[in-house]
């Protein structure tokens, strides 16, 4: 339940006649009627007002709900007159003169939404007013109402605003004295908005309904005394709503984020040898690790892979937290089998057996999608080496543009259903770690890296780019192989136990 | 001897005794044990300062009669050991003669064996035990509150140092905390729940600088007053205060969240308090029958805060350690709580302290109020103390230090407000402009903090305590609203 249900639910109460007891001594509505149709007959007599054309009698069929006896179902338009703004082509920029002291003000819609009468600088001359908009004349006591966009917004012009008119998204509002406006106004805002709301016209721009059907709305009028006694309710119990409304914000915000906090704390917990036990018997990281070194030798040796300048060794200020004895801080670049760089910049063509892996197939939610791929013009397939095109379990980094630089992402053969060959494009940077060591695990890492790597971009604004170098030298706790394989199974023991705590 | 070390040799030789079967009867077994060397010691300086001295531990009982090598470098061990230990020592500790003439310092021996128990099945391993307990250099555990290490390091092992809500307050804090206060001669100190008693050794050491009769010794050693609800880091605690050099310990095996706050008298109240109450620690719902409706939650950070404000003397001094939470909440009874501290209390100074001042135990950030009895609130300044230069977090093997309170300590008596980089790092707020913020005395906090990631326990429990706080928060609002509606009818 959010708050704004709860206010209509209480405000829906309060129209029905049950949000306070009915007393017989406040007398009933119909009194409070004649007198405001009284009012209203004064002033046609006085032909300060037109007369309106008459409105069918209210039919019980029309009645959406039952109201006390001493209440009357009132149509709209008894309440007042009733006046929108000018077509635009009789109010345009053309006609705005600079303030001075023969000029009209320019209500606007902000003037309502932001309950603020000084806002806005536009003018009219005095002699325009006066030969083509004094029908629109507003001044203090009138209400205002937003019509366009944000419909429905009200608002009562102040003492001493300027005397000014309306522009076409505006509506005005002049109610009989009698009227009892937090009543009327409260009724406006809550359910006639609403329903206004549901039928308005306009499709992308929502429009108050045409002055027809807004006129022929039915109010359900409480004797005064009574509007009075349901607004002092009202006034007691908003202040409530507001504090329930920040409870449940934060509340739901809270929820929202939560999955993601727990996912990102079980990574740093798996990464810091917490997750799992460590065991003698499964060896250590540094045994792992020479192995790894001699399989990196032979394949320079047989210029699979070139050898990178050395890296300048760990510091102790680098590294971010204490590990297991048996673990061991390496850089990314000790445990890769193909070097740490961009694909190459591609040509596509319509329609080839070879996919380019672009960022975007890296989604955002996690997963990889080759729907995504475009491809590659195969007659340029002579540039790549065979270890350019992508193994099941090749780690893929957005390389670059802000937004999308650092997500990291697991590409397994099964995303490639019909096992297309498939390259990198240029803005994606391919880790393809030793298969002496779990590809899962060091993804995990670089998963738990990736808010690092998304500020880590060089260049301007627009052109950021993540470097080589910021991924060759990217620390990795390096458990034992078993123990990394152990602590993948637990995490994707895990993982979903937080997917299911987003829904 | 470091204590990683001494713990974890402990482990190893205890894993392979049949006898023992997990941490807690580890722990238990090592308590008794460190108890006896301790008390050894303690029973050496008294013998020397009084010549008449008597143990209430018959001769072969005492450690140096049969845990230590005699001079020949023989000692007990294997099955002759472990039927000494089961058949004559444990009776015998257990069976002491104490009644209520007996002094504490005595009878203390006869209430740490009741409830110990002796597990060790085998004695060559209960020899090499007892060996490693030999090995430690107790004018080294004085310096360096390695009791607290000690248990922590137990505690961590047994993976509940989260969920139970205790962490070893770091002995920086703690040193801080006792300088600020200023402790003076005469004045009774209190920890409601005192661990393994690291305020008061950090209230001891400030205090015995003062110390220069036997007059002001007497006072010195009446200075302190704690409880502790968990029987280890109890017994640990006496064993601490032992060792230095207080002879009678007032710590007590009890619950402070017992006792209806409202029933305490002048008798109750301490001229100073020192605290790092549990944050998150579950209590049983009942407990909350012992405070008034307005101040009862089941957080007992605030549960320790009423009791702190109920049992502080008129004039009185506190100093707390409590977890951002109090700061930001304002559920109604924290903000009661709070209402409370300002209309009451003069809380003169808040200091924000960076994270990971309680790494690797938990992540939870922290705050020190100061306050005292003696006036309303008028204004509180905040001060945030950020990271030392050069660090980026404090672990185990890089605490935090007595030096890095050095920016706040220069702050202390020349107080100014700074910003920086537009944000205030320390600032004068009066209790209006407090108010007006609902007592969410989030101020002068870390303006660039990086999400923090936390380990998931501490995560789970920090969510289901903030989850809980905010649903008690709605439906509290939501009783009012229906209170209201249904006047209506």
């Amino acid at each position: 339940m959010n708050a704004q249900q709860l206010k209509n639910s209480i405000l829906q109460r309060a129209i029905e006649g049950r949000l306070v007891p009915q007393r017989p001594e406040e007398g009933s509505a119909k009194e409070l009627l004649e007198k405001i149709q009284e009012e209203k007959n004064r002033l046609i007599a006085e032909k300060k007002i037109k007369k309106s054309k008459p409105l069918p009698p209210i039919s019980d069929d029309e009645k959406p709900f039952d109201i006390p006896d001493s209440w009357e179902w009132v149509r709209f338009d008894e309440f007042g007159v009733y006046k929108k703004g000018p077509f635009g082509s009789a109010l345009t920029k053309s006609m705005f003169v600079p303030k001075g002291i023969d000029t009209i003000k320019v209500y606007e819609q902000k003037n309502a939404i932001q309950k603020d009468a000084t806002l806005g600088n536009y003018y009219i001359s005095r002699k325009y007013f006066e030969e083509k908009m004094t029908g629109f004349e507003v001044k203090s006591g009138d209400i205002i109402v937003s019509c366009a966009g944000t419909i429905g917004e009200t608002y009562i012009l102040p003492d001493g605003c300027e005397t000014g008119i309306i522009n076409q998204a505006l509506m005005r509002m002049k109610l009989m004295p009698s009227v009892y406006v937090p009543f009327f106004l409260l009724y406006f805002d809550s359910i006639l908005k609403n329903t206004a709301r549901k039928s308005s016209k306009g499709s992308a721009l929502k429009n108050i309904p045409p002055f027809a059907e807004l006129k022929s709305y039915l109010v359900p009028l409480p004797p005064l005394a009574e509007q009075q006694r349901i607004m002092e309710k009202i006034e007691e119990l908003l202040p409530l709503i507001d504090q329930y409304d920040k409870a449940h914000t934060k509340l739901t915000a809270f929820n929202k984020r939560f999955p993601e906090m727990m996912k990102k704390s079980i990574l740093q917990y798996a990464i810091e040898g917490k997750l799992v036990e460590q065991r003698k018997e499964e060896g250590t990281a540094d045994e792992l690790l020479q192995q790894i070194q001699a399989e990196k030798k032979q394949l320079i040796e047989e210029k699979k892979l070139k050898e990178t300048k050395p890296l300048p060794p760990i510091t102790e200020d680098e590294i971010p937290f204490d590990i297991p004895d048996t673990w061991k801080w390496i850089r990314l670049d000790d445990i890769v089998v193909k070097d740490i760089k961009r694909g190459k910049a591609p040509s596509y063509i319509n329609k080839s057996n070879t996919l380019v892996f672009a960022q975007k197939c890296n989604t955002k939610e996690g997963s990889i999608n080759l729907e995504l791929a475009k491809c590659l013009d195969e007659a340029k397939l002579i540039k790549y080496p065979a270890n350019e095109f992508m193994l099941n379990e090749d780690i893929i980094v957005n390389s670059t543009g802000t937004g999308t630089m650092g997500r990291v992402g697991l590409y397994r053969s099964t995303d490639n259903p019909k096992n297309l060959p498939i390259v990198p494009d240029s803005h994606v940077t391919i880790i393809r770690p030793s298969n002496s060591i779990s590809h899962k695990y060091i993804y995990a890492v670089l998963k738990h890296n990736q808010a690092y790597l998304e500020k880590q971009g060089e260049g301007s604004t627009n052109q950021k780019e993540l470097k080589p170098l910021t991924l060759q030298k990217l620390l990795i706790p390096l458990p034992p192989l078993n123990e990394q394989h152990r602590i993948v199974a637990k995490i994707e023991e895990l993982l979903p136990f937080c997917e299911r705590l987003i829904k | 001897m470091a204590t990683t070390g001494f713990v974890k040799k402990i482990r190893d030789i205890m894993r392979m005794d049949a006898g023992i079967n997990g941490d807690a009867q580890r722990i238990e077994q090592l308590v008794w044990l460190l108890f006896l060397r301790v008390y050894d010691v303690k029973e050496a300086d008294w013998e020397f300062d009084d010549d008449d001295y008597q143990s209430i531990i018959p001769e072969e009982c005492r450690w140096r009669n049969w845990a230590e090598p005699d001079e020949n470098g023989h000692a007990l061990t294997g099955d002759e050991l472990l039927d000494f230990v089961n058949n004559t020592l444990f009776p015998t500790l257990k069976e002491l003669n104490v009644s209520s003439d007996t002094p504490i310092k005595k009878a203390i021996v006869k209430s740490t064996f009741e409830d110990a128990n002796q597990y060790m099945k085998n004695g060559v391993y209960l020899r090499q035990v007892i060996d490693t307990v030999n090995e430690i250099d107790f004018e080294d555990v004085k310096e360096s509150h390695a009791f607290g290490d000690i248990y922590e390091e137990i505690l961590k092992e047994l993976q509940s140092a989260g969920s139970s809500g205790e962490f070893y307050t770091p002995r920086a804090v703690t040193d801080f905390m006792a300088h600020m206060i200023q402790p003076r001669l005469g004045e009774k100190m209190a920890d409601f729940a005192c661990g393994t008693g690291g305020f008061l050794t950090s209230w001891i050491k400030e205090l015995s600088k003062q110390v220069k009769t036997t007059e002001d010794q007497e006072l010195f050693g009446e200075s302190i007053y704690g409880i502790e609800k968990k029987p280890f880091p109890y017994l640990l605690c006496i064993t601490n205060m032992l060792l230095h050099d207080i002879d009678v310990p007032k710590v007590y095996h009890d619950n402070s969240l017992l006792k209806k706050v409202l029933d305490y008298t002048d008798r109750d109240k301490f001229d100073v308090i020192l605290m790092n109450p549990p944050y998150g620690g579950r209590e049983d719902k009942s407990v909350q029958n012992y405070f008034p409706d307005d101040l009862a939650d089941s957080e007992t950070a605030d549960l320790f805060m009423s009791v702190i404000m109920y049992r502080l003397k008129k004039n009185g001094r506190a100093a707390v350690v409590l977890p951002d939470g109090f700061l930001f909440g304002t559920d109604n009874t924290k903000v009661n709580i709070k209402k409370k501290l300002f209309s009451e209390f003069n809380l003169h100074t808040v200091i924000r302290l960076p994270g990971s001042v309680f790494s690797p135990y938990t992540s939870i950030t922290t705050n020190l109020l100061f306050f005292d009895n003696t006036k309303p609130t008028e204004e509180t300044w905040f001060y945030r103390l950020d990271m030392p230069e050069g660090y980026k977090h404090f672990s185990k093997t890089k605490p935090m230090k007595m030096e890095h309170f050095t920016p706040v300590m220069e702050w202390w008596n020349n107080r100014q407000e700074v910003e920086e980089d537009g944000w205030a790092k320390a600032k004068k707020y009066t209790v209006q402009e407090i108010a007006e913020n609902d007592y969410n005395i989030d101020l002068c906090g870390f303006p660039h903090e990086e999400e923090e990631i936390i380990p998931p326990m501490d995560l789970i429990n920090q969510y289901q305590e903030k989850r809980a706080s905010l649903n008690a928060e709605i439906d509290h609002i939501l009783d009012k609203i229906m209170a209201i509606m249904e006047d209506a009818k």
